[in-house]
């Protein structure tokens, strides 16, 4: 018989349960007494941005662990994307973060700098996990996005795929034009030459556009990165956007829209973004994520292939960031959670883990015949590798999703209104050092 | 003691033990409600309150830094612009609401064939999912692609990038409202319009008044109290406007959609700053109370509630 204080327990969990809707109580559940195996087990609870991937990750990472490590239980809650800070924002405030869970890069500097999210440099010294000789087993590289405080702190999450920018073009439109295929010797003025050839007008209005411009940091944070610019420093402290180097960048960037007339206005982008744009058909050339991959199989009725991004003043590169665990700082089993976060990306984990487009982060993983799958489109998606060696980690610093907002926001009037580009980054940064100094 | 009098007494003693006991009853009726509403209203009202004095990131405890975030809020330029911005909104979403729910609710209250079949059509937009309209609205308001500015251009005008612009998205997002919102108040206009007795309007009719007349003399003033409720019900939701912004422009470009609402809605739930959120809609609350307090005490000088 269940005694007064157990049923009571019960009452409340299911309660709290049913009040909660779909909200997850880890902490309640071991206490709830739910069976013999939670007794003698350690349950590491752990969260993942997702919808119907549990069965691929249950056979691929789950039960391969806990064989391995009998005494552990995992408990998978996949959370879907639109919501999922709100709930792993929820259950951290209310102290029932999940041992090991997805974050995005853009909250790193926040939870590290806020005592949410572990620092895990004791166990990559316990477990000399990630050092140097890890160089040939990892693109280590990633991991420069996960430190605090900048990009040469202490690492606070494991990554376990990265995704960066590549250029996509029409190869149907460049047919069509009698146009040479876009290669990774490319430059920005090339683009802006091409997309003129490719442009079509009828009357006043233009039928097919050559490029797509926008201030969006997937589209415009590469270039000024290839042209010697930069957002913040590499401490993250100051915003240095107002630089000589970033006004040419962006400008060049609003010239594609209001001059040369290549691009259009962003507010062509309906709900799908520049991808869903892209995807009609009536663009030649774009810069956009390696996940447009997966939109681009699905939607475009024509043939499409990726090289890298083009060469800038400086040097060619790209901006790159990973997707990764980070270990709450509350959690009771720190140890078990990071064996678990390492073995998530032991190098024989299955391919069908990994999302379409998106890195392994294990190099094996990424050089397979499996993930470079040469019978689909794009054909040259070796591009994306030869990206990542050159790439630099998209500089997401403290309160990154606030700044980037305001950021954003005063670009926009160089892009729509004509405001000279050299006031609107004065103004954005001015916006962003205030919003990184605020207590 | 007469007799009278002590029967009455008794009579009265036992009304009022019955009164009590029936008031009981209703309030036990009411206590879900009634406790639903101090738990989940009042008590994060309350909160709202204290948390407007305070830092709170969510994930740390709260610190208080007195009346800090109500200074910020008058000292920086962005709340003042969210602020203009949400009057420009109220300001000609409001009205054009009212005067096309009058007009379509004037049309429909005549007896044509087919008149429910339009009143459905008209309430049709309410009872559709905002996030799915302003979708849809943002397709249409598309520069190149889009069937609005394909049309102008039939007609020999050359359409505005509508969400793209700093100067038309709002007015975009006024258009793509007063669509979405109209029915409520076309409805309750109409309920309105049916109140008014025919036999004034015989009456008016009979004395030589036309149709201009017997609006304006019999149907506005007897409308008047159904005009009222449908200004103070418009202006309080057009002062917590919030979806169509979010989706459609998520503020922008420039700040030019940024009303109050997704500004307590970004600095709360994206931004981690809920003390300086919670000021924002205390102060927009104020705003609100003001507005209807003003609306409430004019209300005597232009509504009739008989001729």
């Amino acid at each position: 018989m269940l005694s007064r204080r157990k049923f009571l327990t019960l009452a409340a969990g299911s309660i709290a349960g049913s009040a909660l809707a779909a909200c997850v109580t880890p902490g309640a559940a071991p206490g709830a007494g739910t069976g013999a195996a939670t007794d003698t087990k350690t349950v590491l609870y752990w969260a993942l941005q997702g919808e119907n991937e549990g069965e691929n990750l249950t056979r691929g990472v789950i039960k391969p662990f806990e064989e391995k490590n009998p005494t552990v239980k995992i408990n998978l809650q996949e959370i879907p994307w639109e919501g999922y800070y709100d709930k792993y924002q929820t259950l951290s405030a209310g102290g029932q973060a999940p041992d090991i869970a997805f974050v995005s890069a853009a909250w790193i500097q926040d939870f590290a700098k806020l005592g949410i999210a572990m620092n895990l440099d004791p166990f990559l010294e316990k477990t000399g996990a990630f050092s140097e000789k890890d160089a040939d087993k990892y693109f280590l590289k990633t991991l420069d996005g996960l430190r605090y405080p900048g990009t040469k702190g202490a690492l606070y999450a494991v990554p376990y795929e990265w995704v960066t920018i590549v250029f996509y073009y029409n190869t149907d439109i460049f047919d069509a034009a009698g146009e040479a295929y876009p290669t990774n010797d490319w430059t920005y003025e090339k683009i802006a030459e091409v997309g003129k050839k490719l442009t079509k007008t009828e009357g006043d209005k233009i039928t097919q556009f050559g490029f797509i411009s926008g201030w969006d940091y997937s589209i415009l944070d590469s270039s000024l990165y290839a042209n010697g610019g930069s957002i913040l420093t590499d401490d993250y402290t100051k915003a240095v956007l107002d630089s000589p180097e970033n006004e040419a960048t962006v400008q060049w960037w609003v010239d594609q829209i209001q001059k040369n007339k290549i691009a259009p206005l962003p507010a062509e982008f309906t709900e799908g973004g520049p991808e869903a744009l892209f995807a009609t058909g009536k663009v030649a050339m774009a810069i956009l994520g390696v996940w447009g991959i997966q939109t681009f199989r699905e939607q475009a009725k024509f043939k499409w292939d990726i090289v890298m991004l083009p060469k800038g003043s400086v040097t060619q590169t790209a901006v790159q960031w990973p997707n990764q665990f980070a270990i709450s700082s509350k959690t009771k089993v720190p140890d078990e959670a990071f064996n678990f976060a390492m073995f998530a990306i032991r190098p024989d984990r299955p391919a069908d883990t990994v999302g379409i487009g998106k890195v392994p982060v294990i190099k094996a993983m990424a050089n397979s015949e499996v993930w470079l799958e040469a019978d689909k489109a794009p054909a040259n998606k070796k591009a994306i590798l030869e990206t990542g060696a050159v790439a630099v980690p998209l500089q997401m610093g403290f309160r990154w999703t606030e700044w980037r907002n305001a950021m954003d926001q005063e670009l926009q009037l160089s892009y729509v209104d004509n405001r000279p580009v050299a006031e609107s980054l004065a103004k954005a940064n001015a916006a962003i050092q205030a919003i990184l100094d605020r207590k | 003691m007469t007799y009278q009098t002590q029967r009455k007494s008794g009579w009265l003693t036992v009304t009022r033990r019955r009164k009590v006991q029936e008031a009981g009853l209703a309030y036990l009726f009411l206590l879900p409600t009634l406790i639903g509403l101090l738990l989940f209203t009042m008590g994060p009202v309350i909160a709202g309150f204290l948390i407007s004095f305070t830092n709170w990131n969510i994930f740390l405890p709260p610190q208080w830094v007195g009346l800090e975030n109500y200074q910020t809020l008058v000292s920086q330029e962005l709340p003042h612009k969210v602020f203009w911005n949400t009057l420009y909104y109220t300001a000609l979403n409001v009205p054009l609401n009212m005067i096309i729910a009058l007009g379509t609710a004037l049309l429909l209250n005549m007896r044509l064939r087919g008149v429910a079949f339009y009143r459905a059509v008209y309430f049709l937009p309410v009872v559709s999912s905002t996030v799915a309209a302003s979708l849809i609205w943002t397709w249409l308001y598309s520069p190149n692609f889009g069937p609005i500015n394909y049309f102008l251009g039939l007609v020999g005008i050359q359409g505005p990038p509508w969400l793209g612009s700093t100067t038309w998205a709002m007015p975009a997002i006024i258009i793509m409202s007063v669509w979405k919102g109209f029915g409520t108040n076309m409805l309750i206009f109409l309920a309105g319009l049916q109140g008014i007795p025919q036999e004034l309007q015989e009456a008016s009719m009979i004395d030589g008044a036309n149709r201009w007349q017997r609006f304006w003399r019999v149907t506005w003033p007897l409308l008047s109290p159904t005009t009222f409720f449908v200004l103070v019900i418009s202006s309080i939701a057009s002062f917590q406007v919030f979806e169509q912004v979010f989706v459609m422009t998520n503020g922008g470009p420039a700040y030019a959609t940024t009303v109050l609402g997704l500004f307590i809605y970004l600095n709360a739930f994206r931004y981690n700053n809920m003390g300086y959120a919670a000021a924002v809609a205390y102060v927009l609350f104020a705003l609100i109370l003001a507005i209807t307090l003003a609306q409430l005490k004019l209300q005597g000088r232009w509504t009739h509630y008989e001729l």
